[in-house]
């Protein structure tokens, strides 16, 4: 029993109970809620935040922070999508079109890590502005055209078709996932964001190569934020610079009630997905249960509050610094 | 900084003799960053005044501080957290529920009102601080849940309609209303609490045990550094701040609501403090200056106006914009972590 | 009454005197604005196309405030301009209703001219204010949601469900048709019933995660959808097609975009778009700059205009899809020209297809 409750075993094992519980009550509240057809919903919604999440662990885990989700995915749905067969232009540029959106995340994730690391911006900052010029840029592509929606069929089709059951935005969102889990506890890369987390002066001084995991860190989450950005794009069928709104709001919270801390050095790309998990459902949840809009945000903080607290509380100590 | 050298070449004099060059060197970096702020500010406006003078005018000044006071109030309270090494995401949010219950509470009950608002958003900071101080939890996180329980607070309060001040206007409306300098009163007031906050961190016990949290928490714990206690006051403050500008902004509007004037002051807010020298990870901190960062950020849009980029390129060049900013004004001390 | 008071009665009448006889504006110091909520709806799209049209065609330059759905960008937007030192002649497009008072005092601080269109606080007057704030205007949204409803009833048989997504909680333009909408079925269609209303704000993405989780939670229940306005229809009608339901569901909505258009000619879906309302963003901005703008040159006097003038209601066509060819002609390249001459010509209350038909207080809240 006392080992059920240490430190180690906490985390996770708290977390799937917690979305036992909330799949039971609302299942009561709203028998609807287990049906298949809505499993394969909350597996489809949950994609996108999957795949951001992944990058977002990677840079929170080494202490910093990635605000520009939504700006990187705004700038890279839109380059996709005008290059992709639309209704505003003739374009195909086929597998290049994936290619060209990517790198534009790339590369904002580069610009944010340069300004990070070179200029010695806060992190904040850094990916706040880039969270700005993405956006801009994203708003620029649109221009003052026709909408662009998708044109190719099977392209439109293809998040929601099911295989093997399962969404395909849903494979696509576990394959991320099981290369972020890769990265983490398999390259030298992840283990070393994880002790740059920890103490960044001594993992310098022990010749770890801060700087490059840095920008590659931020270079990575940009990448994933432009795919993110993507399946987004094709998700709703048509191109809006507005794509990311509400994303940066479920995943930094997801990733913290997974038990990824803020100050770094702790956490895990699994646990940060258990987080989306917990949310998508709740919100679901909360749609299917019939309770007004107004609340989401409420029970939101609530369950953030209450699962930070439940993690912190055994910890405590006279002399612990918790910023 | 001291020049290797010097220390390796006098063992004995551990606090010993400085090299000259050093201390000159360190008094340029403290003075830029004392000045950075200011500079930063009066070099955008002279750059906008010479594109078109009449942005200087006084219908430009007053335009300028009319919309940088709820993001100056909002930034004091964001500054003084940051100081602690804290941070506290709830604060907008809490100018958001203050101008909504303002604008409820005015027309029954007056000044009384007004007061009653402040007390409630002085106990919503206490809770954070309190949460923050004894479970030992992230503020970042906390506050983030505070944030999403203030939000379905102003939405459930406000129906999701706007709140007009229906009667008693005046007493409120006079804030904005009323100018000196060209400047409306509720700017004034951010620049009086600017003070007095400095004032706090420079000569009181309470003010340089925040600042001694901030700069290394554990070592002020040891040093009898009644850190609990200040962190709550120091919450507190951001709740008041908030508060504060909330009245602001029903100063400036008339009317309340969840998703109008006033509901996306955050970033802005934090933008502000750290345009004014605020340093993100703690210990560093000027009220003062945060006053020429909340002005700097109302001007950006401006400035950007302008200097006539397109209604579709503001995003790109606000954001070029802070992070150039920014990175004029934030400190970097050498060896130091940037998180 | 003794001197002094009689001294102050003078003075302050000849104040308000001078205030209402304002002197007209020469061309040269003019700047024509406008202020949308973001540049990447159509509608807004069409605001600013409006606004090009009328500034080439009277010479005076133009300028954009892009609010990014925020009041407070709005603000800080329009005010720049102010500080400029050019007098604005301004068409507003309000992010929030409570935006309007901020604004028109900055204009008539600044001396400008301004139409603020759709959104106001009820009971804040034009007349109240002074000859600054020309006039509001808006397309009557009770007959928007009443289009809406009919239409889908009679596509549906008369019977069944219906679920409704509207804008903006705040907004009265939403608030007008969702309540046009329910009067609308509330009388006539007795055997209709309405599931549920979940809020999208005006944005796609939103209205297709609703859709999305209405359909999950009522399923083939559901025969019938209406939206504020086309942006969410376009997200719901995608998340219908995902789940395989397009076909058997009837859509209606308000604005007639584009897509919107090209779904109605195409058939989309078993032709699902039963039901829309016409206007053009462009429309309404050149009505909104020109009216400002003669009040500017003093070619109207605001204070000496008909209430219904003041608080104005244009005309709305009904779009079905048995009657959407007569429209494709304000969908032509030189469509916004075409109709600025028309403008010129005819004032700004006789300009075919958007006369004006009814306004006044009391029915400008209403409707």
């Amino acid at each position: 029993m006392k080992h059920l409750l240490s430190n180690e075993s906490k985390g996770p094992v708290g977390l799937i109970v917690s979305v036992i519980v909330l799949i039971v009550v609302f299942s009561f509240l709203n028998p609807r809620f287990a049906s298949v057809e809505n499993l394969q919903n909350v597996l489809f919604q949950s994609s996108v935040p999957l795949i951001i999440v992944v990058g977002a662990t990677l840079v929170i885990i080494m202490g910093s922070i990635d605000l520009s989700v939504q700006g990187v995915m705004g700038a890279a749905g839109m380059a996709w999508i005008l290059i992709t067969p639309n209704t505003r232009t003739e374009l195909d540029y086929g597998a290049w079109a994936w290619v060209i959106a990517l790198a534009t995340g790339v590369l904002l994730g580069l610009f944010a890590g340069l300004i990070y690391d070179k200029l010695k911006v806060p992190s904040f900052v850094a990916t706040l502005g880039t969270w700005y010029v993405g956006l801009g840029i994203g708003i620029m592509l649109y221009g003052n055209g026709l909408l662009p929606s998708l044109t190719n069929e099977t392209l439109a089709r293809w998040p929601t078709r099911l295989s093997l059951g399962i969404p395909n935005s849903f494979w696509l969102a576990a394959a991320v996932l099981l290369l972020g889990v890769l990265i983490m506890n398999y390259t030298r890369f992840g283990r070393g964001l994880l002790a740059i987390g920890n103490n960044e002066i001594i993992a310098r001084s022990s010749g770890i190569r801060v700087s490059r995991y840095k920008i590659l860190a931020l270079s990575i989450a940009g990448g994933l934020s432009a795919l993110a950005g993507i399946l987004a794009t094709m998700q709703l069928g048509s191109g809006s610079s507005d794509i990311g709104s509400t994303q940066l709001f479920t995943v930094i919270p997801a990733a913290v009630i997974g038990g990824t801390a803020l100050s770094g050095g702790e956490g895990g790309i699994m646990r940060s997905a258990l987080g989306v998990f917990l949310l998508i459902i709740l919100n679901n949840g909360l749609v299917l249960a019939g309770v007004s809009p107004n609340y989401q945000q409420g029970v939101f903080g609530l369950i953030l509050i209450i699962a930070v607290v439940t993690v912190a509380w055994p910890h405590r100590s006279r002399l612990k610094v918790a910023k | 900084m001291m020049t290797k050298t010097q220390t390796l070449a006098s063992p004995a004099s551990f606090g010993g003799p400085v090299s000259t060059a050093g201390i000159t060197r360190y008094r340029m970096v403290a003075a830029w960053h004392a000045l950075a702020p200011v500079l930063v500010f009066v070099s955008m406006l002279l750059i906008v005044g010479i594109l078109n003078a009449n942005y200087l005018k006084p219908l430009g000044i007053s335009i300028v501080t009319a919309s940088a006071a709820p993001i100056l109030l909002v930034a004091l309270g964001q500054a003084m957290v940051l100081n602690i090494g804290s941070i506290d995401l709830s604060n907008a949010a809490v100018s958001m529920v203050a101008a909504i219950l303002v604008a409820m509470w005015l027309p029954a009950m007056g000044v009384s009102g007004i007061l009653l608002v402040l007390a409630v958003t002085v106990a919503i900071g206490i809770l954070n601080g309190a949460i923050v101080a004894y479970t030992q939890v992230p503020s970042f996180a906390l506050t983030l849940g505070t944030l999403g329980l203030l939000q379905t607070a102003a939405l459930v309060t406000s129906d999701s309609q706007t709140i007009y001040v229906s009667e008693n206007r005046e007493l409120i409306g006079a804030f904005y209303s009323n100018s000196v300098l060209f400047s409306p009163l509720t700017f004034w007031i951010g620049v009086l609490v600017a003070l007095i906050y400095w004032a706090v961190l420079r000569y009181t016990r309470l003010g340089l045990g925040m600042t001694a949290i901030g700069k290394n928490e554990r070592a002020a714990t040891l040093s009898a550094v009644p850190t609990n206690r200040i962190k709550i006051i120091t919450f507190a403050i951001s709740g008041l701040s908030g508060g504060l500008a909330g009245l602001a902004i029903v100063a400036q509007a008339g009317s309340a609501s969840a998703s109008g004037l006033g509901s996306n002051l955050l970033l802005p807010g934090i933008a502000a403090a750290l345009v004014g020298g605020t340093s993100i990870s703690g210990g560093q901190t000027n009220p003062i200056n945060v006053v020429f960062g909340a002005l700097t950020v109302a001007f950006v849009p401006i400035a950007i106006q302008a200097m006539g980029f397109g209604a579709e390129a503001q995003s790109l060049v606000y954001g070029l914009f802070i992070i150039t900013v920014v990175a004029l004004t934030t400190s970097r001390v050498r060896g130091a972590v940037i998180k | 009454m003794n001197v002094k008071s009689l001294l102050l009665a003078g003075v302050s009448a000849s104040v308000v005197a001078g205030a209402a006889f304002a002197a007209p504006v020469a061309k040269e110091d003019m700047v024509l604005v406008v202020s949308v909520i973001n540049t990447t709806n159509p509608y807004m799209i069409s605001n600013i196309e409006g606004g090009k049209a009328l500034s080439e065609e009277l010479g005076i330059p133009l300028e954009i405030v892009n609010s990014n759905g925020s009041s407070q960008t709005e603000i800080a937007g329009i005010m720049s301009i102010l500080a400029s030192g050019k007098t604005p002649i301004m068409f507003v497009n309000t992010v929030a209703s409570s935006d309007a008072p901020t604004i028109v005092d900055a204009v008539k601080q600044a001396g400008g001219y301004v139409t603020i269109w759709w959104n106001k606080p009820a009971d804040y007057k034009p007349q109240d204010v002074g000859d600054n704030f020309v006039a509001f205007q808006k397309i009557p949204g009770l007959s928007s949601g009443a289009c809406g409803a009919k239409a889908i009833a009679e596509a549906i048989g008369g019977k069944g469900n219906v679920v409704l997504l509207p804008g903006v909680p705040d907004s009265t333009t939403s608030k007008t048709r969702v309540a046009g909408f329910r009067a609308e079925i509330e009388a006539n269609w007795p055997d209709i019933t309405i599931l549920d209303e979940r809020p999208s704000n005006w944005d796609p993405q939103l209205g297709a995660r609703n859709a999305q989780d209405l359909i999950v939670k009522y399923g083939d229940q559901i025969n019938g959808v209406w939206s504020a306005d086309d942006g969410m229809q376009i997200g719901a009608m995608q998340s219908f097609e995902n789940a395989g339901l397009l076909d058997k569901v009837k859509f209606a909505s308000d604005g007639l975009y584009p897509k919107t258009l090209e779904d109605l000619q195409s058939g989309r879906g078993n032709n699902a778009i039963v039901g829309e309302t016409f206007h053009r963003g462009y429309m309404a901005s050149a009505v909104g700059l020109y009216t400002a703008y003669l009040a500017a040159t003093g070619e109207i006097v605001p204070s000496e205009l008909s209430d219904d003038k003041r608080e104005s209601l244009f005309q709305l066509s009904c779009v079905t899809p048995s009657n959407y060819e007569q429209y494709l002609q304000y969908d032509a390249p030189d469509a916004p020209a075409a109709f600025v001459d028309r403008l010129i010509a005819n004032g700004p209350w006789a300009t075919e297809p958007m006369p004006l038909v009814g306004g006044g207080a009391a029915a400008a809240a209403e409707w």
